[in-house]
């Protein structure tokens, strides 16, 4: 079995992991900022 | 985005650039397991940075269950969540190195088995905070978390006190690590701490901005309710 595709297999989910939080965070963050500033007009 | 900001950002991308270096280049291929072994650079310091976090989420639920300050709960549900982002990278990177090396993906041993639990108290905390209902739930969320903290040294000690497929600790486990071993594993510990203090920093930013909008949604609906 080569275990190469593992080694890369196993480092590219950890940058997709973390790169999907990171990308959920700013979308909620955005939502939240944009639900308060609606809040704020009326 | 304010300037520390991005000079936190860069110096939290720098940091990985050169322990993804010092991972896949500069440190020495091991002689059984060959190139594989390299997922221990991002398996182990993962796992050592979720625990930090747990602990961290801990101190934070007790620190609430005697204060009930809002910033204790807003700590505690930050360390949570990112808890849960890093070990997910625990356990998927896991079984894609035991794959090749052990010719298994998973094995119900102690040290396997007290991981996933582990990882399903957290994920069992943020579905109670994102879904419980009523007043009591950051409570009862933090009694949770204290619980579900015991787990953590059960997992550290299994590979001690059960006879586990997993490998012995690098720390006090009695083998040996090459010098440019441990310098590549000391520096992606330092690079995935720095990136979990840049997550915990964005996530509660967010949880404050939460909170910001939950009062306001309060006060308007308040507002709306009280004679005219």
């Amino acid at each position: 079995m080569n275990p190469i595709p593992f080694l890369y297999a196993a480092y590219i989910v950890t940058w997709v992991i973390h790169g999907v939080f990171l990308l959920t965070l700013v979308a909620r963050y955005r939502k939240a900022d944009r639900e308060l500033r609606e809040f704020q007009k009326k | 985005m304010k300037t520390p900001v991005l000079i936190a950002i860069a110096v939290v991308v720098a940091l990985l650039a050169f322990g993804l270096y010092q991972g896949l280049v500069v440190a020495p291929t091991e002689q059984t397991m060959g190139d594989v072994q390299r997922i221990f650079y991002y398996h182990v310091p993962s796992a050592w940075t979720c625990f930090i976090l747990f602990f961290i989420n801990f101190v934070a639920s007790i620190w609430y269950l005697f204060t009930r300050t809002s910033k204790a709960d807003a700590i505690a549900v930050t360390m949570a969540e990112v808890g849960v982002v890093f070990w997910s990278v625990v356990i998927i990177t896991g079984p894609l190195w035991a794959r090749p090396v052990w010719g298994i993906w998973w094995t119900w041993d102690a040290r396997l088995t007290s991981t996933l639990v582990l990882g399903l108290i957290y994920v069992s905390y943020l579905i109670l905070r994102r879904f419980a209902t009523g007043g009591q739930t950051p409570i009862l969320a933090a009694a949770l978390a204290v619980f579900g903290f015991a787990d953590v040294p059960f997992v550290y000690l299994s590979i001690w006190y059960f006879r586990t497929q997993h490998p012995q600790p690098v720390i006090g486990g009695g083998g040996s690590l090459h010098p440019a071993m441990w310098h590549a594993l000391l520096y992606n510990w330092l690079a995935f701490s720095a990136l979990a203090a840049l997550l915990c920093w964005f996530r509660y930013q967010l949880e404050r901005k939460q909170r910001d909008v939950e009062e306001t949604l309060a006060l308007e609906s308040l507002l709306e309710g009280s004679p005219k």
